[in-house]
């Protein structure tokens, strides 16, 4: 593995939180990991505000998992903002949600996702995911420099 | 020269004199002279009257040769006046009509008869005119006047004083005085009080030589009421092109303006309801479009929310059974299997009435498809249709579709889904699919070996959970058919089944041939 690039969960689903991390962990990935429950509290990191402003304790993330049913702000509005900010544009947003309804996924794209996902219903199948993803996405994939 | 002989020669040159200022007399007023000899019955006749008659000058001829010139229906009449003035020895005057060359021509004698001293008649002396021309002017004169007078619209004529000289009948219907009434009155007693500058503004249009035509505007009748008409006026001119008058036709237009103002109205009415439509349209539709964004946004909550729970009862089913294998009895996790396999089922149903409500609402275009390539993809795509693709045999080649992908979709995998699972226990599933041409629609038929459909049950199959068979026995969730039902239906086709209890069963489908 390369650098230690840090992951994003967006998850306000405790539930999916658990079992997202337990299949993080199956999968054999050990990048840094931030879980955040709401959209502003995403753009607030994103954009280093308040608490979130010592980049050192609160490293931009290079990939998101990006849920898209959120408390506060949506899913949507958050990649709006991340996509709206030239200087973070190398990110990776993954949309990763319950819905396959086709307007979801054809919005997320046409927003700027980088790829989208449902949520498997098995743990076996949500450990494939991350497996896959972290082949993908964590081994062959080049990153865009993170800006400090 | 003796004075007898003087008196004579003077005598015969005042004849002479006579005779010939007579002649004179009688060429200035376009007059023949005519007598006629009783004993001869020879007539002679002047110059002018033989050019009246179209004969050569000095001719000789018989009276009763010239009453083959006189036009049949004119003899009797004629003949009945010039004997009836013989007799009483009075003079005549009459017209008749003679034939001169091809053509009529009328004309109108005068004479008198010569007698004897004992009263015979002797002859007729007179003079005859020629007054065709006067004829004719009067025929074309009588005919204008009757169509003048025949006329519905009012015509009027007046001198530049307004004063009326004629008035017709259509006048007196329009404007209710009689002609007696009219003629002499001033035509401004036709105009309205709020319209009294309107006849000096025509008759200075009119001296400017201007005709005036179809000028819509309202005059006063006898009785005082309104009338809407349409002038057309146009000056009359004297010999001499100077402007002397005008005529004036008068059109009753009231009923078209009534005509008019109801057509008005109702177009005022028309325009109304249509607003009112429209507004009653735009709130329906407004509502409609809000209860389908509701429902659509509760198909959303149920794709999104209700399946999270259920991913959480199977993710910490499969943890317990992962991480905590050693630590569990055979009963623990038979129990976790169980709550593990509830959550799987709720998620199909989920899915299904996700389906159902996608299939039942959504909107699409029909495009042609070939079912072949829908059962290919079908076969390929879901796994426990793959394990018994040996055992499905299409009778191609299938006839193209009228139909939506995704529904046609639905369509064959519920109905081969539903072939393959329900057959009895160790037997080998045996599906042949096949078409054929009716009524211009395709008839897709999936015949299997299966278990059978009791004719009772047939009808509840196609309802929305109309299930047969428990789940314990035959898996499902008792929507696929009832999905298909859907999607047939709204792709202008629908579905049945021919069974029989433990005799297979044919579900069959009409879908639109593709042209």
């Amino acid at each position: 593995m390369k650098t230690r690039n840090t992951i994003l969960l967006v998850e306000d689903n405790e539930d999916d939180i658990f079992l997202m991390k337990r299949a993080l962990k199956g999968a054999g990935v050990r990048n840094p990991l931030i879980v955040l429950e709401d959209g502003e509290q995403v753009i607030a990191y994103l954009a280093g505000r308040g608490e979130y402003a010592d980049r050192e304790k609160h490293p931009l993330p290079s990939i998101v998992f990006l849920d898209l049913k959120l408390p506060l702000q949506s899913g949507f509005d958050v990649l709006r903002w991340i996509r709206a900010h030239r200087d973070l544009e190398g990110m990776i947003v993954v949309v990763l949600t319950s819905s396959n309804e086709p307007s979801d996924v054809k919005s997320a794209y046409a927003l700027g996702a980088n790829s989208y996902l449902v949520k498997p219903p098995t743990v076996d199948q949500l450990e494939d995911l991350a497996k896959s993803f972290k082949g993908y996405w964590l081994e062959f994939n080049e990153f865009a420099e993170v800006p400090a | 020269m003796g004075d007898t002989e003087l008196r004579k020669r003077n005598a015969e040159e005042a004849l002479r004199e006579g005779a010939s200022r007579f002649q004179l007399a009688l060429a200035a007023g376009h007059l023949g002279d005519w007598s006629w000899d009783a004993t001869t019955d020879v007539v002679h006749l002047g110059p002018k009257a033989c050019e009246i008659f179209g004969l050569a000058e000095n001719c000789l001829i018989t009276r009763s040769n010239l009453r083959e010139f006189l036009y049949a229906q004119d003899a009797v009449r004629t003949r009945a006046i010039v004997d009836k003035a013989l007799a009483a020895r009075s003079d005549f005057d009459l017209e008749f009509r003679i034939h001169r060359g091809r053509k009529l021509a009328w004309v109108a004698a005068r004479g008198r008869g010569t007698y004897s001293a004992n009263g015979a008649v002797t002859g007729m002396v007179g003079v005859i005119l020629d007054i065709t021309e006067r004829k004719e002017a009067d025929e074309i004169r009588s005919r204008l006047a009757a169509v003048v007078e025949s006329s519905d619209d009012a015509i009027i004529s007046m001198g530049l004083d307004t004063i009326i000289t004629t008035w017709n009948r259509g006048a007196e219907r329009i404007f209710g005085y009689t002609a007696a009434e009219a003629v002499g009155q001033s035509v401004t007693m036709l105009i309205p009080n709020h319209a009294e500058d309107e006849e000096p503004r025509i008759l200075k249009r009119l001296l400017g030589g201007e005709r005036i035509e179809h000028y819509e505007t309202v005059r006063q009748r006898k009785d005082g009421t309104l009338v809407d008409v349409s002038l057309s006026i146009s000056p009359i001119l004297d010999a001499s092109g100077m402007i002397v008058g005008a005529s004036k036709i008068s059109r009753d237009i009231s009923e078209k303006k009534r005509s008019e103002q109801a057509l008005r109205k109702a177009q005022a009415q028309l325009r109304e309801h249509a607003e009112k439509l429209e507004e009653l349209v735009a709130e329906r539709t407004f509502r409609l479009s809000e209860t389908i964004q509701e429902l659509e946004s509760f198909s959303y909550s149920v794709s999104h929310d209700m399946r999270s729970p259920l991913r959480a009862m199977q993710g910490y089913s499969d943890a317990l059974l992962e991480d905590y294998a050693a630590q569990l009895d055979p009963t623990a996790r038979d129990y976790l299997e169980r709550i593990r396999r509830a959550a799987h089922r709720m998620d199909l149903l989920i899915q299904d009435v996700l389906a159902y409500s996608k299939v039942a609402k959504g909107e699409f275009d029909l495009k042609p498809f070939n079912p072949q390539a829908v059962i290919t993809d079908v076969l390929q795509t879901y796994p426990t249709l793959e394990a018994a693709r040996e055992n499905i045999r299409v009778h191609g080649p299938l006839p193209e579709v009228l139909a939506h992908e995704a529904y046609l979709t639905q369509i064959i995998s519920n109905l081969l889904s539903n072939a393959v699972k329900f057959v009895p226990l160790g037997t080998a599933p045996n599906i042949q699919i096949s078409t054929r041409k009716e009524n211009g629609m395709i008839r897709l038929s999936i015949k299997d070996n299966g278990i059978g459909i009791a004719p009772e049950h047939q009808k509840h199959i196609f309802q929305i959970f109309g299930r047969v068979y428990s789940t314990k026995k035959y898996e499902g969730t008792g929507i696929g058919l009832a999905i298909a039902k859907k999607a047939a239906e709204r792709m202008g086709g629908s579905i049945g089944v021919n069974s029989e209890a433990g005799k297979g069963s044919e579900f069959f489908v009409y879908l639109k041939e593709a042209q």
